[in-house]
């Protein structure tokens, strides 16, 4: 079983290798069309597959948009008239929450299941709200 | 006008890449059967969990994108690995990893299988597959094109092939034994040199205070450079779409449902070891966007004293004048391309080396993460469980094994392959976000639902995820739907409201599923019943 294990890495140093010394002078910048053979044949495929997959992203956008706008744009303008230092307190409390949530409300024994040595410093507990303190100031700070 | 790279940074890319090849290498003789390769036989201890969630997490990528971003928009970038980790680790290691820990699953959509039916496994195994392909493609091609490109003036289209068969390699023997050890280096290598490149770059702008004030006299679009929230008239990132979208939805989907991320603390030796490694990793992430962005913000000052000096110190295709209040300022055209022209021009021999192994750490440690646990998926929720489907037999160990270690080289020929189609796609970071936004809100409605709410069942899952990928689909295509130019932060937050209430209705609607079969796998059953903790214990340690 190992001895064949190791053939679909052979196959990738091999393709690879060829792969990328069947070019020449490939400019700094990559081209599709300098590459020939059996690569350059499944690139072509691929430009041809992304065009057309392009082309029908366009034409489901256009079914969808007089759906979709009439329900959006009222919640846009809901959201853009939301007092801009409310982002600051209800991420605070976002961060807050979460240390509470773990320190008081769920249970200790449920949040250090599975420790092996019963300490303070194995308390994950303690390590949940030390790690989130520096990110309260980072967002005091930079509000 | 490219590097010419001295001897000692040839040698410590040469010493580092020899290295990370023999450590990992070196793990495959731990490696006899599809448990070792898959879940490193679960034997990992927290720090590994915690550092290797890290660099898996980290590529190349951010690196570069978030640096480029920050160039942009200041350090509101930085959101993603602030407000977008630490919050939803926690959450992720008290929700979600005990009970995908204690029900020894391989993969979340096993969980799923579990929980739902096999259609949602099935269907959620191929969105993360066609995923993991994107962000490796991604991957490759970033760090080829942008970063050794523009540094060292290589063929972006070798260095693919390089860095696929290094990386390839290890993986494809050592699996996820091989993937966490080599995270271990390349940890250390990674925040070295982040490290050094941010003294520099502070040093070359004379300290924050100095470099602050000179962004803000610049005024006009810098002036909010120093705002993390944004207001909701910001076309990149508006404080709601960050909030809600990033905060809630997006990070708690990537850092919960997401394979590459939760794999390593499946593979953890105790419940404890998973859950702090989780938190670990969240705290080690709070110091990325130091080490990432803070280097983008130092580039606009940096930069136009590097051209004044020096006219030809970047080409003038590069970069275009801006007027500003302190006068016109040269601003790079490519954010994407900030890291490197700042490595190029500021790093003395030695810590070029050093820095281009960083970035090769960052980037080899998200190939062989996203390899190791696209190939669990594979194998696990779709090769295994057809077989199941269609009346064949389960794989055995060695099968398994074998199978694993043929996707991992399959999928990393392919991914090389297919790099350079993506020469087309300018500021990548919001690309890979947009890619996930499309179905990590449905992921997340029907994961959280499924462990929170027993009445929950596969009808309401499959679908809410259905309906709820496929409405995301049809928001993304609409353009100008929402008031940012890449609306993937409103899309998630959207799509997973629509995908919760479609779930609930559906489930509703439809008869519940058996107690026994959701005994232990919903949280009600397992934090209030006893007996259900018992199974599960019992379970773990057989």
């Amino acid at each position: 079983m190992k001895r064949y294990a190791w053939y679909p890495l052979l196959l990738l140093a091999v393709t690879g290798a060829s792969s990328a010394f069947s070019q020449e002078n490939v400019p700094a910048h990559y081209g599709h069309e300098r590459v020939g053979g059996i690569l350059g044949a499944l690139l072509r495929i691929s430009d041809v597959i992304l065009n057309e997959w392009l082309a029908f992203l366009d034409w489901f956008g256009g079914l969808w948009a007089p759906v979709l706008a009439p329900i959006f744009a009222p919640l846009n303008r809901l959201l853009a008239s939301v007092y801009q230092p409310w982002a600051t307190v209800i991420t605070l409390a976002y961060f807050l929450g979460a240390m509470a949530w773990v320190a008081f409300i769920l249970k200790p024994s449920y949040v250090n299941n599975g420790r092996q040595h019963a300490a303070w410093y194995t308390d994950l507990r303690l390590w949940t709200a030390l790690s989130m303190l520096p990110h309260l100031f980072v967002y005091v700070y930079f509000r | 006008m490219f590097v010419q790279l001295h001897w000692i940074d040839m040698l410590i890319i040469l010493v580092y890449m020899i290295g990370c090849f023999v450590i990992g290498l070196y793990t495959t003789k731990y490696i006899d059967n599809a448990g070792d390769f898959f879940l490193a036989g679960k034997s990992l201890p927290f720090w590994a969990v915690g550092f290797s969630i890290v660099v898996s997490d980290i590529g190349a990528t951010d690196f570069i994108g978030v640096a480029g971003n920050t160039y942009v928009n200041g350090v509101s970038a930085a959101n993603f690995d602030w407000l977008g980790s630490m919050p939803a680790m926690v959450f992720a290691a008290f929700v979600f990893v005990p009970y995908f820990w204690r029900s020894g699953v391989f993969t979340i959509p096993e969980f799923l299988g579990r929980r739902y039916n096999a259609a949602v496994q099935l269907l959620n195994a191929s969105i993360w597959i066609t995923v993991m392909l994107i962000s490796l493609i991604m991957m490759l091609w970033t760090t080829a094109d942008d970063l050794v490109r523009t540094m060292l003036g290589f063929d972006p289209y070798y260095t693919v092939w390089i860095m696929a068969v290094v990386t390839g390699i290890y993986t494809f023997s050592g699996g996820l034994s091989a993937v966490v050890m080599t995270d271990a280096v390349q940890l250390v290598v990674m925040y070295v040199s982040g490290l050094s490149l941010l003294a520099l770059s502070l040093w070359e702008v004379g300290g924050w205070s100095s470099m602050r004030a000179a962004i803000e006299s610049m005024g006009g679009q810098f002036s909010t450079h120093f705002t993390i929230l944004l207001p909701n008239t910001h076309s990149e990132f508006p404080w709601s779409g960050i909030v809600f979208g990033l905060g809630v939805v997006l990070a708690i989907a990537y850092m919960s449902g997401n394979q590459a991320i939760v794999h390593r603390t499946l593979g953890a030796r105790t419940e404890w070891d998973a859950k702090a490694g989780m938190l670990l990793g969240g705290f080690l992430k709070s110091f990325i966007p130091v080490m990432v962005a803070l280097p983008g913000l130092c580039a606009l000052v940096y930069l136009p004293h590097a051209i004044q000096n020096d006219p030809n110190a970047v080409p003038a295709e590069m970069y275009q004048m801006v007027d500003t209040e302190s006068g016109p300022v040269p601003v790079l055209n490519e954010r994407d391309r900030v890291v490197p022209t700042m490595m190029r021009l500021m790093l003395p021999p030695g810590l070029q080396g050093l820095m281009l192994a960083g970035l090769l750490a960052a980037l080899m440690s998200s190939i062989s993460g996203t390899l190791s646990s696209a190939s669990t998926i594979f194998v696990t929720d779709i090769y295994n469980r057809g077989r199941q489907l269609l009346g064949f037999k389960a794989l055995n160990e060695k099968s398994a094994l074998y199978w694993g270690r043929g996707f991992t080289a399959f999928l990393i020929i392919a991914s090389s392959l297919l790099a350079p189609q993506f020469d087309r796609v300018d500021g990548l970071y919001n690309f890979i976000q947009t890619v996930l936004s499309l179905f990590q809100g449905p992921t997340l409605a029907i994961l959280l639902l499924g462990i929170l709410w027993p009445r929950a069942n596969r009808w309401g899952a499959l679908t809410g995820l259905l309906l709820g990928v496929l409405f995301c689909f049809a928001m993304w295509c609409v353009p100008n739907l929402f008031p940012a130019e890449d609306p993937f932060l409103y899309i998630a937050m959207y799509s997973f409201l629509f995908a919760l209430v479609v779930t609930v209705v559906v489930s509703l609607l439809t008869p519940p599923e058996p107690e026994e079969k959701i005994r232990g796998l919903v949280w009600s059953s397992v934090v209030q019943d006893p007996a259900a903790q018992a199974a599960l214990n019992a379970r773990i340690e057989a």
